[in-house]
């Protein structure tokens, strides 16, 4: 069945052909969200709200025309309210954020003409490349949230010494991604 | 990247950086938008180093999501059942009661099943979506979302508008135009930015962080995290680099700057350039500083301190200061206060679910003279409520409901001391709540403010949504408690709770931040009851409820006295 049928079918009340939907377009959701929502915000639960919207203004939508976009620009307005809210909270920038970065984060999240993230592709790929043990540690550190001074054990290392090997890992992770857009660019 | 960023850096990202580290790293970044730049990369591969290697159930994504759905379209048609119900109960000549066995249905009630047989047919769900504004976003058409309000109305004093239908203090503004024949208002904007006018002056609101001056005299004032407002005028945006500064704009478009504080960037022909404070100039129409003004513009405060923000106790809607003799007073009794339908009672049965049992005191205890009030406001000097250790449960009718299905804004505030702060191990049962509810569903359209066993400011809204402030409230200090509440006919309501301890300043207008902020609620209930809700060991004290449509109704500074 082609999304417009299964649109059809979201139109005239399936649930089901609607999960359909949700479950092809989770990951790309949350990928886009997950890389601008400030620090602090639940970039799952905006991506949730995103699909709750998307099906109650399921009518609005119209056949034949981008979905995806659709999609995308409700997942967009999701993230501004989820900002706003997060500003007008006592203590926000002094508790979570610089307020820089959150201003950064807002610029591209408006900026962002297709909502594509080419990003994870790259990391996926460098994460690849990486070595066992560098590998191991990351996902200790992001896979399993370990703490640092679990890390440290597990490696008869200081935490500090865990700290600036995790600083190396991600700028290493950072300089490889670099590379990978400087190709595609020249390509 | 320098190794005083890597470290702060890194401490950012394992949560381990202490409040004076994250102020050098915001200047940093501020500084440096290469590092910027840089560092919200860093940020990006960071998050998504999570997804990527976090497991994740999206079978459990999928189904939440779907039974999120679920439960919104149950509770429309529950809602729907229940309206249907009460009609064809309350419309006349119908008779549809428990005791006939064949019970005579008229035509009111025939109309009403059809229309309720009818909305199941359709599925129920085509009919609770509510109608939203029309976005064009990157060439796409869509309804995908009501457009969103930037700014708030804070404060407005003798405002004649030319341009919308009369604005509310309190109410939250879209972009677009306002124009001010007479009177002045200040705005602030989501970004942090505030803006004070005084009519007449049009003003067209852009974003979070950006206005357009098209005549009229304005005082812009950013303070910290606020820099980089834009204003535009004829001549020349100017951009506020963390200051304070008041423009002019003539009917013809002469445009006369002048730097209160800080500087502020304009284009002076075709490259930037940089006014610093003490300085008010007159542009050309290439945006160039032509004439050297005296700098004669009131500053932000003077602004406001000239219009004399009032308190507004005329407009509360109802109020209950506990005016009473101290000892015991029989319920019944308790008739003093304005806006009220009647004296506090205990819940009915039907009001009554947890605890399904009634064991509040029949009486208040009143006593005087046990707050601790630091804030110029009246009361919480003599008659206040003392509630006991154990439970309390009373309820007071409203004569003018809230009515949330209404575009309208509605502030109550509540003076509350803590006699004692419990910090048993486990958590223990200690609530306070100011609950908003409906006589016509008294337990799903409900609002409610409060504390729970941790001590953090909380908000309920409707079924089962809760919001929780990460701010542990001051131990064993009187509070005052204000809240606001944003309803809209169409779209989603908000709510904001404040909590303001012994040591914090009250401000003349609405505060930048709260301390709960809600979302996704949308009710559309009349709450036409308060319920104050006490449970636990300790005994705590209440006084000085206000309800009213204006910060200033609810929180009166100044000059009242009890």
């Amino acid at each position: 069945m082609g999304l417009d049928e299964q649109i059809e079918q979201v139109q005239a009340g399936n649930l089901d052909a609607f999960a359909e939907i949700v479950r092809l377009y989770e990951r790309p959701i949350r990928a886009w969200l997950v890389s601008r929502c400030p620090p602090g915000g639940d970039a799952d639960e905006v991506a949730q709200k995103t699909f709750v919207q998307a099906f109650k203004r399921i009518d609005d939508f119209a056949i034949g025309t981008d979905f995806r976009a659709w999609l995308f620009t409700i997942a967009r307005y999701q993230l501004m309210a989820e900002c706003t809210r997060l500003q007008r909270m006592a203590d926000y920038h002094s508790r979570y954020a610089p307020h820089a970065l959150n201003q950064e984060l807002e610029r591209r999240a408006a900026g962002d003409s297709d909502a594509q993230n080419p990003l994870l592709g790259h990391l996926r790929s460098c994460l690849e490349e990486m070595g066992e043990k560098p590998r191991q540690i990351l996902n200790w550190r992001y896979g399993e949230e370990k703490p640092l001074a679990e890390i440290a054990e597990l490696t008869n290392r200081s935490v500090g010494a865990i700290k600036k090997h995790l600083f190396q890992l991600r700028k290493a992770l950072y300089e490889c991604i670099q590379r990978k857009q400087a190709t595609e660019a020249g390509q | 990247m320098n190794r005083r960023f890597e470290q702060l850096w890194t401490g950012y990202l394992e949560g381990d950086l202490d409040s004076s580290g994250l102020t050098e790293l915001q200047e940093m970044l501020a500084a440096d938008p290469e590092l910027l730049r840089l560092a919200t990369d860093l940020y990006e591969q960071h998050r998504l180093l999570g997804l990527e290697l976090q497991p994740f159930d999206s079978g459990a994504f999928v189904q939440d999501t779907i039974r999120k759905i679920e439960n919104d379209r149950s509770e429309f048609l529950s809602s729907v059942t229940e309206e249907l119900r009460k009609a064809a109960h309350s419309a006349p000549d119908i008779a549809v009661t428990d005791r006939r066995p064949l019970p005579h249905v008229g035509w009111f009630g025939y109309v009403a099943i059809a229309v309720f047989t009818l909305l199941i047919t359709l599925g129920g769900q085509h009919w609770f979506w509510r109608p939203v504004a029309t976005d064009v976003a990157d060439g796409v058409s869509t309804h995908a979302a009501r457009v969103r309000d930037i700014a708030t109305l804070i404060f407005e004093d003798g405002c004649e508008w030319s341009s919308t239908p009369a604005l509310q203090e309190g109410q939250r503004l879209p972009p677009g135009m306002l124009a001010l024949a007479a009177g002045t208002a200040v705005i602030r904007f989501d970004g942090g930015a505030e803006l004070v006018m005084t009519g007449p002056t049009s003003l067209v609101l852009h974003s979070t962080g950006s206005a357009e001056l098209k005549r009229g005299d304005v005082v812009v004032r950013a303070e910290d995290g606020a820099e980089g407002f834009e204003l535009a005028t004829p001549l020349s945006p100017l951009i506020d680099l963390g200051t304070e500064f008041a423009v002019r704009v003539g009917s013809s478009g002469d445009t006369e700057v002048h730097v209160l504080d800080g500087q502020v960037e304009y284009r002076n022909g075709d490259s930037p350039d940089v006014l610093t404070a003490g300085h008010a100039v007159r542009l050309s129409k290439r945006g160039e500083p032509v004439e050297e003004l005296q700098l004669d513009s009131p500053r932000f405060d003077e602004v406001i301190r000239r219009a004399n923000p009032r308190p507004e106790p005329e407009r509360m809607l109802a109020y209950e200061g506990f005016h009473y003799e101290p000892g015991i007073l029989p319920l019944a009794e308790t008739t003093k206060g304005i806006g009220w339908a009647g004296p506090w009672r205990l819940r009915t049965r039907e009001e009554r679910r947890l605890p399904d049992t009634e064991n509040s005191p029949e009486f208040f205890e009143i006593v005087h003279g046990q707050m601790n009030v630091t804030w110029p406001v009246p009361g919480g000097r003599l008659g206040m409520l003392r509630l006991p250790a154990g439970n309390s449960f009373y309820v007071r009718p409203l004569a003018r409901p809230i009515d949330l299905g209404r575009d309208g804004v509605t502030f109550f505030s509540l003076m509350v001391r803590e006699t004692q702060r419990r910090l048993a191990p486990g958590r223990p049962r200690e609530h306070l709540r100011l609950t908003f509810r409906s006589s016509e569903d008294y337990f799903s359209d409900a609002i409610s403010f409060g504390h729970g066993p941790g001590y953090r400011p909380r908000v309920q809204a409707g079924r089962g949504n809760q919001f929780n402030s990460p701010l542990v409230l001051p131990p064993e200090q009187t509070t005052l408690w204000i809240g606001k509440i944003i309803s809209r006919e169409q779209g989603e309501d908000e709510i904001y709770f404040r909590v303001y301890g012994e040591q914090d300043v009250l401000g003349y207008a609405e505060p930048s931040t709260w301390h709960v902020v809600t979302r996704g609620v949308d009710i559309a209930a009349r709450l036409d009851r308060v319920l104050l809700s006490s449970t636990g060991r300790t005994a705590r004290i209440v006084d000085e409820l206000r309800i009213g449509p204006t910060w200033r109704s609810v929180a009166p500074m100044q000059d009242e006295t009890e």
